[in-house]
């Protein structure tokens, strides 16, 4: 048999019947949400009684190919081939999609030569252009297709959860029905942006929404809120930064049971017997919120529906626009840095993306080097970014970098003491540092030099 | 670099590489020495045409673009190396700094964002895309990939990573021990190892990540 099980937990062992011991419950929806991959089979395992009804006592996973026939009943057999199918059609999406992005690259720049060698205004010109244009939008088509089928890594980036959620509320009324009332209560200043990946958000909100649509099979009301909050309070733990954002989802319709309550913060597997609420999307959704460094919450007073809360770590306005202006290459306003750092092979990438900010960058791999570099300057150098590893240890590596090189300088250390206590035109930042957030800080460090300010 | 910057392409899409060998021959300073399809046919062209700059498809089929690339620095230290690929993975973006990459384009990027790798680094510049750049940090040991959990893969033996390939292809241990020949016991063991190498102690976690980082078909 080539599939394991997590066993249960003891107690529910004898609970266990006897003709379809690990069942077949369902495949994720999609290949990407839960395996992410093709040729990786995920299922649920069910110890429960009734095979019609919900199960009692849902335990682990079932991962791997489908268990031999003897094993299954014909229900979970049809439901496992299916599922088998799927695996396949995702292993085939990729090897497709792949090549098929290469021929795009093929017409894409076989456009684009054929373009060069006609004047401006020739009337192939237009077609050529369309070529392109429909080429790319080809290849849009394909990373999705690769995203859906698990062939890539999914992107996270800097996004706007205010309007997300807001833009979101036109699918929110179409899932949940006429039958249901959708209420929106969205904090819309200032707009909440967190770090993650609008695809897989988008799947937490719909998920949840036809999670309580399940629970209000006759009607009901669904309240959609968005709040900020300050870290530390009730449901969000201990995640990062000062700030969370609070995404929330309450229904009026039959509630969680207890069991529902724990297994959400403590199993993988949650369904409530009769509640119709759907254990498998809350299980998504409760990954997809971890991954993005979350948490999920419910909260169920008897009787009176349920509250989902989904609370995200928020990051600042300002740093995002700056992410996003970096992105442009547009933070750097070309203002020009003086760059200290040994290691050729690390200068030169840094000097990339400080360079792909919109920075000018020149590189040397001393500090004898930088005094040089500062006294043949035709400008003075609006920041310096130093690698202090390279110089020295500790804070007197720091000081000596500051003491050797004028105006606003950016030292980066593995020395997790060093602080830049003696001297405010020092910034340190420790290792490991992000190299998409050097261009951010040094344009922070520019933005609050004295002659900055003054211009300002 | 000479005034005339030698390229050698390498992809296993004659369709793709003679496109890019149409486009860079538009350029001047540019001169191409070489279009190959397998990496045993890079390393032989690379040999003989000694080049400034290989544009190196990582996804070949046989052997990687990423082990020919190896024998080729070990052979024309001064070539230069552009990867490219469909897939982003940390695996490939690791490997490809450790072999002090001059960049790292995904083939996502339009084509003229290929041609301005190539300019960059016949400048003597670098070029990483976006989403690989993104996942770039700098540490004590030089520019490294971001996330820790994933470097650690870095430590795991052949057996290992033999071990996870075939976790993420669904085979269940005792399956894993005969396609491997070697006992249960031994397999679980080098899964033992592996798991706490990654800290990751969840067998569908495990899979994930290997597919992720393009373990599951090694």
């Amino acid at each position: 048999m080539v599939f394991e099980t997590i066993p249960p937990k003891r107690s529910s062992r004898s609970s266990l019947p006897t003709d379809c011991p690990v069942r077949f419950i369902g495949m994720v929806h999609e290949p990407g949400d839960f395996a992410e991959g093709p040729g990786f089979l995920c299922m649920m395992a069910h110890f429960g009684r009734a095979h019609s009804g919900m199960p009692a006592g849902v335990r682990g996973l079932v991962t791997g190919a489908i268990p031999p026939e003897p094993r299954l009943c014909r229900q979970c057999r049809e439901q496992a081939e299916n599922a088998r199918k799927m695996r396949q059609l995702g292993t085939i999406t990729t090897g497709i999609t792949h090549d098929f992005n290469n021929l795009l690259t093929a017409i894409v720049g076989q456009a684009n030569l054929a373009m060069m060698g006609l004047p401006d205004g020739h009337p192939a010109r237009t077609s050529l252009k369309m070529i392109e244009k429909a080429a790319q939008h080809g290849g849009e088509l394909t990373d999705a297709l690769l995203q859906a089928a698990g062939g890539r890594a999914m992107e996270r980036a800097p996004l706007n959860l205010t309007r997300l959620l807001t833009d979101s509320l036109a699918m929110v009324r179409a899932i949940v029905g006429e039958r249901v009332e959708v209420w929106a209560s969205i904090e819309s200043e200032p707009e909440v942006w967190v770090v993650g990946s609008a695809l897989q958000l988008r799947r937490v909100i719909f998920n949840l929404v036809d999670n309580a649509r399940k629970a209000m099979p006759t009607g009901g009301r669904l309240t959609v809120g968005l709040r900020r909050r300050p870290a530390g309070l009730f449901a969000t733990g201990d995640l990062d930064g000062p700030e969370v954002v609070e995404m929330s989802f309450a229904d009026n319709g039959v509630g969680l049971s207890a069991e529902l309550r724990s297994a959400l913060s403590r199993t993988t597997r949650h369904d409530a017997p009769g509640s119709g609420r759907n254990g498998l999307g809350l299980h998504l959704v409760r990954e997809i919120v971890l991954d993005h460094g979350g948490r999920l919450s419910a909260m169920s007073p008897a009787g009176s529906g349920a509250r989902f809360v989904v609370a995200l770590p928020v990051c600042s306005p300002a740093v995002e626009q700056m992410a996003g202006a970096s992105a442009d290459g547009r933070l750097g306003h070309r203002a020009n840095l003086l760059l200290v750092a040994a290691d050729d092979h690390a200068r030169s990438i840094m000097a990339f993306a400080l360079r792909s900010s919109g920075f000018e960058v020149v590189e040397v791999a001393g500090l004898a080097a930088a005094r040089r570099a500062v006294e043949e300057a035709n400008r003075p150098f609006s920041a310096m970014i130093v690698d202090a590893d390279d110089i020295s240890a500790g804070d007197d590596g720091l000081d000596r970098a500051s003491d050797s090189l004028p105006g606003r300088v950016v030292t980066l250390t593995s020395d997790r003491r060093a602080k830049a206590a003696k001297d405010a035109r020092v910034r340190v930042l420790h290792k490991p540092v992000r190299l998409d957030s050097l261009a951010i800080t040094a344009a922070q460090v520019i933005s609050e030099s004295p002659e900055q300010e003054e211009a300002a | 670099m000479p005034d005339q910057v030698r390229i050698l392409i390498v992809d296993d899409h004659v369709l793709v590489r003679s496109t890019v060998a149409d486009r860079l021959r538009q350029e001047t300073a540019l001169q191409i020495v070489g279009l190959a399809g397998t990496a045993e046919e890079a390393v032989g062209l690379a040999l003989a045409g000694r080049p400034d700059i290989v544009l190196m498809d990582i996804d070949l089929d046989g052997a990687s673009g990423l082990q020919a690339a190896r024998q080729i620095r070990e052979a024309v230290p001064s070539a230069r190396f552009i990867f490219v690929s469909a897939f982003v993975y940390d695996r490939y973006i690791q490997e490809a700094l450790l072999l002090h990459a001059s960049g790292y384009v995904s083939k996502r990027e339009p084509l003229e964002v290929l041609i301005a790798a190539v300019r960059n680094v016949a400048a003597g510049e670098r070029y990483f895309s976006p989403q690989v750049l993104r996942r770039l940090v700098i540490d004590r040991q030089g520019v490294r990939i971001a996330r820790e959990s994933r470097t650690r893969a870095s430590t795991l033996t052949e057996r290992e990573l033999e071990i996870l390939s075939n976790i993420a292809q669904g085979l269940a241990k005792k399956d894993i021990a005969a396609r491997l020949a070697i006992s249960v016991n031994t397999v679980e063991r080098h899964c033992e190892n592996l798991m706490d190498k990654l800290n990751i102690h969840d067998r569908v976690k495990l899979a994930r990540f290997a597919i992720r980082e393009g373990y599951a078909n090694l």
